[in-house]
């Protein structure tokens, strides 16, 4: 099979800047985790808002995941 | 009646088979027959250059050559060169007049033109004819070896003359066997010329000599190759070498190993791997774990890993072990938009002049991998497919598992596996663990709704309550101080611009969003009320406060309005303007400090 029509096939993300990925993500995952445990902590029955709930859960979601994608792929899990 | 038919189709199937047996043509003259036999290693590896006269009338379009009987179950890879070293394409088939006899039929590059000689070179290797003789040795003897082979080139056609020349390991010769002509040169020996040969003539031949080089057999050869499409691709190779050179007799001491230099010719202490010289995060381990004996070299071409194993390697003995190491996506794998092409090598580098019994290659691809098309660099046993589950996947991963048997160092060679596969799917692992988080934090926001109180206490419902609407209350009268801060910010600019227009648009919006406000604190007002009569009865303050405020702002529009249009002097406006914002400045405090009380 010739080859010389395919390009070299290279990650979407380099893979020299996964440990700075997960550390920031993680970082800032965290953060927003933080904000949702003490906000369902301290809010009572009358002042608790499910809309803030929803997005600042979603936020840290969405960082935590991505964060722990790119520790997996730092620490050696190519997944 | 059934066995009529079995003795039918079996004379039917052997008259087929003769049918396409060949006989080699005789009009075909090897002029010239020049063999070289490496034995220095545990393999043998022979080349066979001939030179090709076609006295026939017509063109010949190929030949056939025929490996030795003693040696051609051992056979492990053959391959033809014509002239300008191109490679020769190659078929197996018999010929009828002796049918045992290991035959290839090759295809010259151009048909041979009657009268003319070409020169074609066939190179084969093979696995573990040299046997060691005696079988058994102690630890101090040197290891004697004994081949067994054809002091002739065996070939299907007439040969003017032929040499062979072999290269032994050591020039310690015990014995060989005397075709004369034939003549030793230390650690040399050429047997021939001879001349005007028959088709198929045999000579047996016989050599016994010192061979102390590595006489190691993979026994099974275990490569799994894991595609990752986030840039890496893992390979792990899990060998199980075993020594098949003279068993050790005796004992073993350790002692004699260390301190005798007499001691321990044939057995093995380390080798030398080499591998890919894009690879990074080696390791060498086994069942117990890592094993700190080995040394990494780089070099520009390769990774040399040079393992030793836990234990020297004497005869008979075995040890397994796995190594392991990334290697960047961009050096073998390929594609043309979601058309993907992995192309590495079938099986690797172990040790020099090695033997692999039984090789495994398991590839790995990303989940959700389609079309997959594998094409072997030979042909393999046993393919199959399988699915592999890791972390992060939902139906698994496609494996592609191939078995190829008696492989030796020219079989490393490229396979290349085509397969599709599109790039959104990469982001299905991400997906999956954000998935799971949000899951978790709506269980989380699940339970706290959830009443796990014994008994229910009105007072802190009560206080629960008036705390939201007094924290509501607060917020109501920052944001209407805000718009008091706007407002100000207004007059300023419309004594700058004059602009009556914008400036009334602007006062009484915020006026309007100030009222607004207004009604908001009230209706939080009429609900606490009814829980917290003494916050409620300060909110009723400060709403009159606030409405002092509002008057005051009302005043310092129409003072600037009036000031802007020339109705009042400039220094009778600032001392107005003056006595209004002390005013705002000393209601607002009150307010402030109101609020605090709340």
């Amino acid at each position: 099979m010739d080859l010389d029509n395919y390009a070299r096939y290279v990650s979407p993300v380099n893979p020299a800047v996964y440990p700075h990925l997960a550390v920031i993500l993680l970082g800032i995952g965290l953060f927003f985790m933080a904000w949702f445990f003490v906000y369902e902590v301290t809010s009572t029955k009358f002042s608790r808002r499910i809309m803030k709930e929803l997005l600042v859960s979603l936020w840290a979601a969405v960082f935590t995941g991505f964060g722990t994608l790119f520790l997996l792929l730092w620490v050696g899990i190519y997944v | 009646m059934a066995r009529f038919w079995i003795v039918v189709g079996l004379v039917l199937l052997s008259s087929l088979s003769v049918l396409y047996a060949e006989e080699p043509d005789e009009k075909i003259l090897i002029t010239r027959a020049s063999r070289e036999l490496d034995l220095t290693s545990q393999v043998v590896k022979q080349g066979v250059s001939l030179t090709i006269l076609n006295e026939g009338d017509l063109p010949a379009n190929s030949f056939l050559y025929t490996v030795d009987n003693v040696m051609s179950d051992k056979l492990a890879y053959i391959e033809a060169k014509g002239k300008t070293k191109e490679s020769l394409s190659l078929e197996k088939t018999t010929v009828g007049s002796h049918p045992g006899v290991m035959t290839y039929r090759i295809d010259f590059a151009s048909p041979l033109t009657p009268k003319e000689t070409t020169n074609v070179v066939v190179n084969t290797v093979f696995s573990r004819v040299i046997a060691a003789f005696p079988k058994e040795i102690t630890q101090f003897e040197k290891q004697f070896v004994q081949f067994v082979g054809n002091a002739y080139v065996f070939l299907p056609y007439r040969s003017k003359t032929q040499n062979t020349e072999i290269k032994l390991s050591s020039s310690n010769i015990e014995s060989y066997t005397r075709v004369s002509p034939v003549t030793s040169d230390g650690a040399k020996i050429s047997y021939g010329p001879y001349t005007d040969l028959a088709p198929f003539s045999n000579a047996r031949m016989t050599l016994h000599y010192e061979n102390n080089n590595p006489f190691l057999t993979i026994k099974s050869f275990e490569r799994v190759i894991q595609v990752s499409h986030w840039g890496v691709i893992q390979v792990e190779e899990h060998i199980r070498v075993h020594h098949s050179g003279a068993l050790l007799k005796g004992s073993f001491s350790r002692f004699d190993y260390q301190r005798n230099p007499n001691s321990g010719h044939s057995a093995v202490k380390s080798y030398t791997t080499l591998l890919p010289a894009a690879a990074q995060d080696v390791y060498y381990r086994d069942e117990i774990g890592n094993i700190s004996t080995s040394h990494l070299r780089n070099s520009e071409d390769y990774t040399e890993l040079i393992i030793r194993p836990r234990f020297p390697l004497f005869g008979g003995w075995q040890t397994y072990y796995y190594i392991g190491y990334n290697v960047p996506t961009y050096e073998y794998l390929y594609h043309q938009a979601s058309h993907f092409v992995l192309d590495m090598r079938f099986v690797d580098h172990v040790y020099d002049d090695q033997v692999i019994d039984e090789a495994t290659v398991k590839i790995i691809l990303p989940e959700g991998s389609k079309n997959i098309n594998f094409l072997p660099p030979y042909p393999v046993h046993d393919q199959a497919t399988s699915v592999h589950s890791t972390y992060l996947d939902t139906v698994g991963r496609p494996v592609i598992i191939a078995k190829a048997y008696n492989l030796v160092e020219q079989h490393i060679l490229n396979f290349q596996l085509e397969y599709d596969f599109e790039s959104y799917l990469l982001l299905q692992e991400p997906f999956l663990l954000i998935g799971a988080l949000f899951l978790f934090f709506l269980f989380i926001i699940f339970l706290v709704r959830l009443d796990f109180s014994i008994t229910k206490d009105p007072e802190v419902v009560a206080r629960q309550q008036a705390a939201v609407l007094k924290e509501n209350i607060v917020n109501f009268v920052d944001s209407r101080f805000r718009l008091v801060d706007q407002f100000l910010g207004a007059v300023e600019s419309f004594k700058k611009s004059k602009n009556h227009r914008a400036f009334n648009s602007t006062c009484s919006d915020t006026l309007e969003r100030f009222a607004a406000y207004g009604k908001n604190i009230e209706a939080q007002q009429d609900q606490l009320r009814k829980i917290d009569n003494e916050a409620s009865t300060k909110v009723t303050t400060i709403v009159k406060k606030m409405t002092e405020i509002s008057d005051i702002l009302s005043q310092l529009r129409s003072q600037a309005d009036a000031a802007v249009s020339g109705r009042t002097s400039q220094q009778a406006y600032a001392k107005e303007e003056d006595a209004s914002k002390k005013k705002l400045k000393q209601s607002r405090s009150e307010v402030e400090s109101l609020v605090q009380t709340l």
